[in-house]
């Protein structure tokens, strides 16, 4: 059986080296391995990979979803699979661009198995054409981003009427939002303070602190 | 609160008990009243011997009946009916051991069974009161532990969450400051007819004690941790009745529960209800008055005592006042028990409310810690780094310094010219350390901008078509645009599927002109607020995007005030 060939993309030295060699293990051929957006987009079209494992956060500039869609203009069927700390990309960047089509969305914290990768790599590869791109997580996806920007602010310890000024909408539009927020998470304890639980959610989707299942195990 | 949340582990709560017993041993001798001292010993004997019986069934119901209270809470009705259950076994047992130990003469039948009445009635209210009061507490412990959780989570997250980008935004605030004091004492220096010496001087005296001398402190202070733990006196706190405006009708419903039955059987039905009507709108207006009295004075223990006891002592001087006016005797035992039950009714209701209240405080408390922390996040990372210590050292020490000795300079100037010159002097003090919070400060306009076109070039090609660089630009003007820049980039890269976009950049009097057209596709408005808050903090919302020959092109104004182009 011929091999898969991958690229991957990781500004985080250690854990690029330590991708690879658990990748090669598993029978996955790295063609290329960089830190940077430029060095992999002047080799793309010249190794032609089978597929691409971006982190999402590449540090200034260009992020993972910004390079997927470049590697995809060159290479319309390469497979994407984005690798990340948050569980909704928009929480690196509240505007950041749409995932190609049929890409895969991968939270680092859920990857327990290097099988797991091998196999998300393999259904990138069959799967470009599909024209939704699959996240593995589907925790926040249904929430639209003027919720998602709220949750932000309120994590960063803005109230009310300053999230209202920063998103130039009503206060009341603001707390519309919050109980949105609150529906959508399920914080029904009326024990439990709503705007804490909501800013401690929001640090745990974006991997700044771990989970309480986490914590206990 | 839940259906049958007293009804579980706060059912029986022996420690809560306790904390009533001495009430519940004088309550029997004091509702005898005017007794000789032996009689009043025996029905203190008898009422100690009856509430140990009355304890042993609550353990023996505790190990049996309710055994599984834990799993499957009682309805709260039916701690009530445990209640009447456990105060008629009070009133059997006292009616018992005062007919055949003590043989006491007044403890007829009748007294007996109006006695085991009245028992089982207050025991029906009792038991679900010390479940309330339990449950309370419980709640006060958990927040608590809640709040620490709290403070721990923002301690992980300070750790987690330390980055440079904060690191910058913490620097350009400050830089912000001193950057606004550059230009104030620059425009001074420029302007045509210069304020007088003693003016001038002390504007520099000022600058240097109400805003560097405060700045230099704000960024010292921070190496300290500013987290202010709960306070350990809380737990003291929780007794104090501060919110006694919503427990005013539960002690008044409690109070004419307390007294109809008695007030009734002495006085007749129409008296009765008079005396009751009467005093219970007295303790009213004594509640509301003295409440309204207390709500902004100082918390203290001395408030819990003195509170129910005034309310107590004046309710029962009226009722004794009525008693009289009545016609019977008044009995000083009488005016002790109104005084006791009103004095505890008041005092245990109110624990009561506090205990919920301050609950619901502390998780406020908890609240405000942890959004207080939140907002500090950004200066702490800045001084966790030695660049803090140079930072706070250089602004308390040296530029401190430099502007009172430009003050000094001011007062023995000469002449304008000599005034102009000083004021130049102060200006750029004020100027120097702005490039050392900038983390780009020591490279070229030229190597950032050849930074952005390399980070970005792969994806979309980025032309600079002509660059007007002015090498006096100052820190924060050129960080501005640096940001816009990168983010126009980025837009049109990501929004408009652009693949090259050309920048003309030129320098104004007042003003850095960005000019940035892209080949992708045209513009839609864009929400406020959404994605334009690089471009709002750039050009203080001075930008638009617009469509023009068929190409999408942003057009910003950076301000720049002192800009020599």
């Amino acid at each position: 059986m011929q091999r898969v060939r991958v690229m991957l993309v990781e500004d985080d030295s250690f854990t690029r080296t330590t991708m690879k060699a658990a990748l090669q293990l598993q029978g996955v051929e790295i063609v290329h391995d960089t830190a940077s957006v430029a060095s992999a987009m002047q080799v793309a079209s010249s190794i032609k990979p089978d597929a691409a494992v971006l982190d999402l956060d590449l540090g200034k500039g260009p992020n993972g979803i910004d390079l997927a869609l470049g590697l995809r203009r060159i290479l319309p069927k390469i497979g994407i699979v984005l690798l990340t700390g948050f569980y909704d990309p928009r929480f690196l960047d509240p505007k950041i661009a749409n995932l190609p089509a049929g890409s895969r969305y991968l939270v680092k914290r859920d990857i327990h198995e290097i099988e797991k990768l091998r196999h998300e790599i393999l259904l990138s590869i069959s799967n470009t054409s599909k024209s939704t791109p699959i996240l593995t997580n589907q925790f926040s996806q249904a929430i639209p981003d003027a919720q998602l920007e709220t949750l932000r602010l309120i994590a960063l310890g803005l109230s009310n009427s300053e999230i209202a000024k920063s998103r130039a909408v009503s206060e009341k539009s603001v707390e519309q939002a919050i109980s949105r927020l609150i529906n959508h998470f399920v914080i029904e304890d009326s024990q439990i303070n709503k705007r804490v639980e909501l800013s401690r959610l929001y640090f745990q989707l974006t991997g700044s602190v771990p989970s309480e299942n986490e914590r206990i195990s | 609160m839940r259906g049958v949340v007293l009804g579980g582990r706060h059912a029986i709560s022996y420690k809560i008990g306790l904390i009533f017993l001495p009430f519940l041993i004088v309550s029997i001798p004091l509702t005898e009243g005017e007794i000789p001292q032996k009689l009043f010993v025996q029905w203190t004997i008898v009422s100690s011997l009856s509430l140990l019986v009355t304890a042993l069934v609550i353990f023996i119901c505790d190990k049996t009946l309710l055994r599984k209270r834990y799993e499957h809470p009682i309805s709260n009705g039916a701690l009530f009916l445990f209640g009447a259950f456990i105060g008629s076994v009070r009133g059997i047992a006292t009616f018992a051991f005062a007919r055949w130990i003590f043989h006491i003469s007044s403890n007829t039948l009748e007294s007996g069974v109006i006695r085991i009445g009245n028992a089982a009635l207050l025991g029906s209210l009792s038991i679900p009161f010390i479940a309330l009061i339990s449950f309370s507490y419980q709640e006060i412990s958990r927040s608590r532990k809640e709040s620490v959780a709290n403070l721990v989570a923002i301690g992980e997250l300070l750790e987690a969450t330390r980055d440079q980008k904060n690191q910058e935004e913490l620097a350009a605030a400050v830089a912000d400051r001193l950057y606004a004091m550059h230009n104030e004492i620059k425009a001074l220096a420029l302007t045509q007819k210069l304020p007088g010496k003693e003016e001038l001087a002390g504007v520099l005296r000022r600058l240097s004690t109400d805003l560097v001398r405060p700045l230099s402190h704000r960024v010292a202070k921070l190496e300290k941790s500013q987290s202010n733990s709960l306070r350990v006196g809380m737990s003291a706190m929780l007794l104090i009745p501060d919110a006694l405006a919503r427990q005013i009708p539960w002690i008044i419903l409690c109070h004419i529960f307390g007294e109809f039955r008695a007030d009734l059987q002495i006085f007749g039905v129409a008296r009765g209800l008079t005396l009751i009507l009467a005093n219970n709108i007295l303790l009213g207006i004594l509640l509301l008055g003295l409440s309204s009295l207390f709500r902004y004075s100082k918390a203290s223990i001395s408030r819990v005592i003195t509170f129910p006891i005034l309310i107590a002592i004046s309710q029962a001087i009226f009722s004794s006042f009525l008693i009289q006016r009545f016609g019977r005797p008044f009995h000083f035992s009488s005016f002790m028990l109104e005084t006791t039950w009103t004095a505890l009714l008041i005092g245990a209701i109110s624990f009561a409310g506090a205990y919920i209240n301050t609950s619901i405080e502390s998780i406020e408390v908890s609240q405000s810690q942890y959004l207080r922390k939140f907002k500090s996040v950004t200066f702490q990372r800045y001084t966790n780094t030695s660049a803090s210590h140079d930072l706070a050292r250089f602004l308390h020490g040296s530029l401190q310094t430099k502007l009172s000795t430009s003050a000094l300079r001011i007062l023995q100037a000469k002449n304008d010219d000599e005034l102009r010159t000083e004021l130049l002097f102060a200006s750029d003090y004020l100027k120097m350390p702005i490039p050392l919070l900038h983390t780009e400060g020591d490279r070229s306009f030229a190597e950032r901008l050849k930074e952005i076109k390399d980070l970005w070039e792969p994806l979309i090609q980025i032309q600079y078509n002509s660059v007007e660089f002015n090498s006096d630009l100052d820190p924060v003007e050129l960080g501005n645009l640096f940001d816009l820049i990168n983010e126009a980039a980025s837009n049109a890269y990501r929004h408009g599927a652009a693949t090259s976009i050309s920048f003309t950049i030129k320098n104004g009097p007042d003003a850095i002109v960005v000019e940035a057209t892209n080949d992708g596709l045209l513009v839609e408005p864009i929400k406020p607020g959404l994605g334009s808050q690089i471009y709002d903090t750039a050009t203080r919302k001075n930008w638009k995007l617009i469509n023009r020959d068929n190409q999408a092109t942003l057009l910003a104004t950076i301000p720049a005030p002192g800009n020599n182009s």
